[in-house]
């Protein structure tokens, strides 16, 4: 399980375990260190004590002595077992030894301290001389017994970690908890949002570390409203456009059904025919744009493609409409001009834009579709002998369902708000203008050389 | 009676000047507001169906100034808006009634009689003048129980006279309420449907005021 809570108390836990742990060996060679000071100034001052004693004793006895060393019986305190002691005189003969010592010298030092190994174990002597050089005194200890202090002074460290841990553990425990109550709180509001509600979420008194996820979460609210809003508006929009289409349909078939003469009926039964072609154009622009309008950014497909290819299929395909208008259509391009775009949306936009010009050119006028290829970039124009668009109107037109005041053309007002969007998405930029001559309107689109 | 039809929409438009003229009305139609501000200042309409999204200037605004200068002629509005507000707006801007799209035909030529119904200060649907009796929905007449055939120009002259019973018509005012733009006057029609009314109805429902012109009496 992903857990910040968990995350966080593990890391904690092992943090003051290492710390801690560091600690004890840190204290371990420290104490130790302090410990050997100790134990060899103490070796030393045994020495002395030794030579002063025991070293004037030995010299008056010597007389009607054999040699042999006495042995000190061993008693007391629970270290000295591991403590041991020899005193020899000037020509090396062992005077007198500690139970605990061995018979051989502990030492081949002359004076001072020298580690030495007596019997497979470490040990640390001392050797000290009499002024006159006649008596010699090793004392010696165990290193064991250092390292065991040592050893004891950093488990007394140890030990209450183990008590210590699982208290810590549940004290993290809860103080994480407690840190991370505001994330809480933050997801039990969203739970319990109406999903109509996208307000802003409450930032007061809320932790830097939440803050920007809070800023990034009340954004994207933000822009779900704008997009929501943005549909249902459309939406409404359509329903409403559509019903002056839909008045004509009934009215023309009221019309048919009391028509005083068969030339009426007939006139009325064409017109409906019109209507209905019209409506379903409607429809159809109108279900082009609401399949482009949430693409406003991001997931759009880009590949590859050829607008020459593209301007030639759509021109043939309305080809027929120009011909029935006896309107002469023509497209000037190069064989191929590249950008990169998606192609179903560059058709659409063709169509658009060709579509319009034919429908709004007069019978017998002129349409002209030209691609430029220049310095990698591409300029599409169309061109028709149409009545144009003014110019205080050439800003408008973009709008959904705006169309020029007188235009009997039976157009959906919807062609121009389809090809700004597509151009959107890619980038490119729209302008319009007239056509020749100052006849006609010249729609460009100027593709930019890497679009999108 | 004669009918201005203000609606932007070329289908619909077509469809409502002749679904009207088959009611029985003389149609004119216009396309734009300004169009229609004009048509209203040059001529005397019955009734105005106006389409309230129209270019130019819109249905509301061109209903505010028709009010705005007096003009009480009935008003009809045709539109796609069907909230409560719209309707609450376009009463209050001075309409007198409301049809949203898509509509009726029948429907539409029943609401404009009965406006003109109200114009003409009458609350019953049939027409009445002594022996006479009009049914304008279905354009019959009857003269003491007996129908009686009429021509729909003749018709028409005779429901304008009697709409306006009392008051002398002249003959340019009959020719007005006859003909609409795109329709020929020969220069004595008038005069021809009143004789031939005369001889249909008796000659003293219809008097002739010299130099001024035609009138119904008051029943």
């Amino acid at each position: 399980m992903n857990s910040l809570r968990t995350k966080l108390l593990l890391l904690l836990l092992a943090i003051i375990s290492a710390a801690w742990v560091a600690t004890a060996v840190f204290i371990y060679f420290d104490a130790h260190h302090e410990i050997d000071e100790l134990f060899d100034a103490q070796l030393a001052q045994s020495a002395q004590v030794l030579l002063a004693q025991a070293g004037h004793d030995l010299k008056d006895a010597r007389e009607d002595d054999d040699g042999i060393a006495a042995e000190i019986g061993g008693a007391g305190h629970k270290y000295e077992r591991k403590i041991a002691f020899q005193i020899r005189d000037e020509h090396g003969s062992l005077l007198l030894r500690s139970a605990s010592a061995p018979v051989d010298a502990m030492a081949t030092q002359e004076s001072g301290f020298a580690d030495a190994v007596i019997e497979g174990k470490p040990w640390r002597v001392y050797t000290l001389k009499d002024e006159e050089g006649e008596i010699r005194v090793q004392v010696g200890e165990r290193h064991e017994v250092r390292n065991e202090l040592a050893a004891s002074v950093a488990q007394r460290l140890l030990l209450p970690l183990g008590v210590a841990l699982p208290v810590l553990a549940v004290l993290i425990w809860l103080a994480v908890g407690k840190g991370l109550s505001p994330l809480r709180r933050i997801s039990s509001e969203v739970a319990q949002r109406d999903p109509a509600n996208l307000a802003p979420l409450e930032g007061h008194g809320v932790p830097v570390e939440i803050a920007s996820l809070l800023h990034a979460l009340n954004d994207l609210l933000e822009r779900l409203d704008r997009a929501l809003e943005s549909e249902r508006r459309f939406t409404a929009d359509a329903a409403h456009e559509l019903r002056t289409p839909l008045a004509a349909l009934k009215i023309q078939a009221q019309v048919a059904r009391r028509a005083e003469s068969e030339a009426q009926r007939l006139a009325a039964l064409d017109n409906l025919i019109v209507g209905v072609d019209r409506a379903t154009h409607l429809t159809g622009q109108l279900l082009t744009l609401a399949r482009l309008e949430p693409t406003a950014g991001s997931t759009v497909m880009m590949a590859s493609c050829d607008v020459a290819a593209i301007a030639r299929q759509v021109l043939a395909d309305l080809a027929p409409a120009a011909l029935e208008k006896e309107i002469e259509l023509e497209l000037a391009s190069p064989a191929a001009a590249t950008i990169k775009g998606n192609a179903d949306m560059l058709a659409i936009l063709l169509r658009n834009l060709v579509d319009n010009a034919i429908r709004y050119t007069p019978r017998k006028g002129r349409v002209d579709v030209s691609l430029i290829v220049e310095q990698g970039r591409v300029r599409l124009e169309v061109l028709d002998s149409g009545p144009g668009i003014p110019e205080q109107e050439r800003q408008r037109v973009f709008d959904r369902f705006y169309r020029i005041l007188g235009s009997e053309a039976a157009g959906s007002g919807l062609g121009l708000s389809i090809v700004k969007h597509i151009a959107d998405v890619h980038a490119a930029s729209l302008s319009l203008g007239s056509g020749e001559n100052g006849i006609g309107l010249r729609v460009s689109v100027d593709f930019s050389p890497d679009s999108a | 009676m004669r009918l201005l039809l203000v609606e932007d929409d070329p289908l619909l438009g077509d469809g409502v000047r002749v679904g009207l003229q088959q009611s029985g009305f003389v149609v004119d139609w216009v396309k734009d507001g300004q169009a229609a501000k004009l048509a209203l200042q040059a001529g005397a309409y019955a009734l105005v169906v106006l389409d309230l999204g129209l270019p130019r200037l819109s249905g509301t605004e061109l209903l505010k100034w028709l009010r705005g200068t007096g003009n009480g002629t009935p008003v009809l509005i045709l539109t796609a808006r069907d909230t409560v507000a719209d309707r609450v707006n376009g009463l209050d801007s001075g309409a007198d009634d409301y049809l949203i799209k898509p509509f009726d035909l029948d429907e539409l030529s029943a609401r404009i009689r009965a406006l003109l119904r109200r114009a003409g200060g009458r609350a019953a649907p049939l027409i009445v003048h002594g022996q006479l009796e009009i049914d304008p929905a279905t354009r019959q007449v009857t003269l003491a129980g007996k129908p009686v055939e009429l021509s729909p120009r003749e018709y028409a002259i005779l429901l304008v006279l009697l709409e306006n019973a009392g008051r002398a018509l002249s003959r340019e005012q009959l020719e007005q309420s006859l003909y609409g733009w795109g329709d020929e006057v020969e220069s004595n029609a008038v005069e021809v449907h009143i004789h031939h009314l005369r001889r249909k109805l008796g000659t003293e429902l219809i008097r002739t005021l010299r130099g001024v012109g035609y009138l119904v009496d008051k029943a």
